[in-house]
């Protein structure tokens, strides 16, 4: 079983695609997150019936309810001097889930390059919210025709597309 | 000092934490926390941590290279002293100096920025404060190229260009703004969001009328005008007051609607004002001061007890649209956490906090501010020589 730790920005780019991260479960694998990366999850964008786009905001229950999301902060001597070490650099969220990643023998997920650039530094693995995309498509037959959808969800939803020299850019122009 | 111990000392201030209660805070003795503010004791990591929750701040901000803009808090905290109640005048200090924080932190992170430079300081003049006051006004428009009639369409944005810091936030409805010179960062100014976008305009052009005459001081203006006004309150009055209403201008509007209508009346000044960016009140008393209306005509629409958008409706003079942004931070500003996001000099979280906005909003307005910058950028490289028409020869 391989186990995970999600960004903020990673979430909210899988929550959005999805509708939720009920998802998560398809994989099998541990999936968490951090107390301070949830807590920057404070609102996301829904369409209306008439096409526009509204935001509401969302809590704790409402993210992780039915997905099997754990939620860590940071304890202990070790996690706690990389998490200080670290929100020099990158913000807190993003630091604590990096210091959980490094001491707990975790794979970071973010979609930030300063934040994939310090994990590489640690020498924690990362992998991006696209990537998870990708391997879940490959799961079974029912996602892939799905792709197209979940990446326009987190373009308009999320409001994210990976930047350009992202290893996935032309891949989700592809679709 | 080291930047961390000013770091922690400022946000236990800005907090309203006091030492004993921190210590409790972090199970320690009083005289161990003190050796932590002192630098004789390194904070370990856990109590950074708790520190930071106590103090509702981010590690990330505590931890900065740099020490925290100090002159910001003292000197207005004076103030906070002299006027003997606090209006939530501690809270609004604490917001200035964690803006100008966030924009030495943004300044420090994009290399090459260049900030320009404010305009210098007028040799004072033996003039009455207000003679003083209009020649300053009428040399600041035309500086910034307003000459002496027309309206400042974008005050928060011209004050920009001149390195002039305007942010704008909810204050205590008691303050109208606050103003500081900050050495090696410049003249920040903090608007109230609550008020109305005229009654704002009022402030920024208030406050940028004591960065010419007082910039050296640190000043809190009230919603309610003092009793006795100083010199320096009475020049950024009458600063304000010939810099967003130069007399000229005003002067040629007035006959432009008399000759028009053979009257002036009340709709017809609010016209006048709105085009100017200004309140009634302001308006009606410009006019009052130049000759052009009745003294004492405030005081009759005061009594009457209409309200202004009854004026408006009764009128039908429309609503305006804002003439400035009112994002809490300036076009600068803004400019340059988009330029740190896009380069990954920044977080996606980092540039959330920094503009005060949720994550996907964050992203949204950095898309949409990159674009614009974008679209700038092409024009600017277009050719002027280029031809606008067909390149290709019509068919016959």
């Amino acid at each position: 079983m391989t186990h995970y730790c999600l960004d903020a920005c990673s979430l909210i780019n899988l929550f959005c695609g999805w509708g939720g991260i009920q998802e998560l479960h398809a994989f099998g694998d541990s999936w968490s997150t951090s107390r301070t990366a949830l807590a920057e999850f404070t609102e996301i964008r829904e369409w209306c019936q008439d096409g526009s786009i509204i935001r509401r905001p969302i809590d704790e229950a409402a993210i992780c309810g039915g997905s099997p999301l754990c939620v860590h902060s940071a304890t202990g001597d070790d996690e706690l001097a990389t998490l200080s070490r670290l929100s020099m650099v990158i913000d807190d969220g993003e630091a604590e889930c990096l210091a959980i990643a490094k001491h707990r023998g975790l794979i970071l997920v973010s979609d930030d390059g300063l934040a994939v650039s310090h994990a590489a530094k640690e020498g924690v693995p990362a992998v991006s919210s696209i990537q998870l995309l990708i391997e879940w498509s490959n799961l079974d037959t029912t996602s892939k025709p799905r792709l197209r959808e979940i990446a326009s969800r987190i373009e308009l939803l999320a409001r994210y597309v990976p930047p350009p020299q992202s290893p996935y850019r032309a891949w989700w122009d592809s679709l | 000092m080291n930047a961390l111990v000013q770091r922690l000392i400022a946000a236990r201030k800005s907090a309203g934490v006091s030492q004993a209660s921190a210590a409790e805070h972090l199970n320690i003795s009083r005289p161990t926390f003190i050796a932590i503010e002192k630098g004789t004791r390194d904070v370990k990591p856990e109590e950074l941590v708790a520190l930071a929750s106590l103090y509702h701040t981010s590690l990330n901000r505590l931890m900065r290279q740099s020490a925290p803009p100090t002159e910001v808090a003292p000197h207005l905290r004076a103030v906070v002293e002299r006027q003997g109640e606090d209006a939530g005048l501690e809270a609004a200090v604490a917001k200035l100096s964690e803006f100008v924080d966030d924009y030495m932190f943004l300044r420090d992170k994009v290399q090459g920025h260049v900030m320009p430079v404010p305009p210098a300081q007028p040799a004072r003049s033996p003039l009455p404060v207000e003679r003083f006051a209009e020649i300053c006004a009428a040399k600041q428009r035309e500086e910034l190229g307003f000459g002496d009639r027309e309206p400042v369409s974008s005050l928060r944005k011209t004050l920009d260009e001149k390195g002039v810091h305007v942010f704008i936030d909810g204050l205590d409805s008691k303050l109208a703004g606050l103003y500081a010179y900050i050495e090696n960062f410049g003249y920040c100014i903090l608007v109230n969001r609550k008020h109305p976008q005229p009654r704002r305009r009022w402030t920024i052009a208030h406050e940028y009328g004591h960065f010419l005459f007082d910039r050296d001081r640190r000043g809190v203006d009230f919603a309610q005008p003092m009793k006795r006004k100083p010199e320096n309150e009475r020049f950024a009055d009458a600063f304000a007051m010939h810099f967003l209403m130069p007399g000229d201008g005003v002067q040629r509007r007035f006959h432009n609607t008399y000759q028009q209508k053979g009257d002036v009346n009340v709709g017809d000044v609010l016209r006048i004002a709105d085009y100017y960016g200004v309140s009634l009140m302001a308006m009606v008393l410009r006019l009052e001061s130049l000759g052009l209306i009745k003294r004492g005509s405030w005081d009759a629409i005061k009594a009457s007890g209409a309200r202004v958008q009854d004026i408006r409706a009764a009128s039908g003079v429309e609503e305006v649209e804002e003439k400035d942004s009112a994002e809490i931070f300036p076009d600068r500003y803004l400019i340059l956490a988009v330029e740190a996001w896009s380069s990954h000099t920044i977080t996606t979280s980092q540039f959330a906090k920094l503009i005060r906005k949720p994550i996907i909003e964050a992203r949204d307005f950095g898309q949409k501010l990159s674009q614009q910058t974008d679209d700038m950028q092409s024009v600017i490289n277009l050719s002027l020589g280029d031809s606008l028409v067909h390149k290709e020869q019509p068919r016959a």
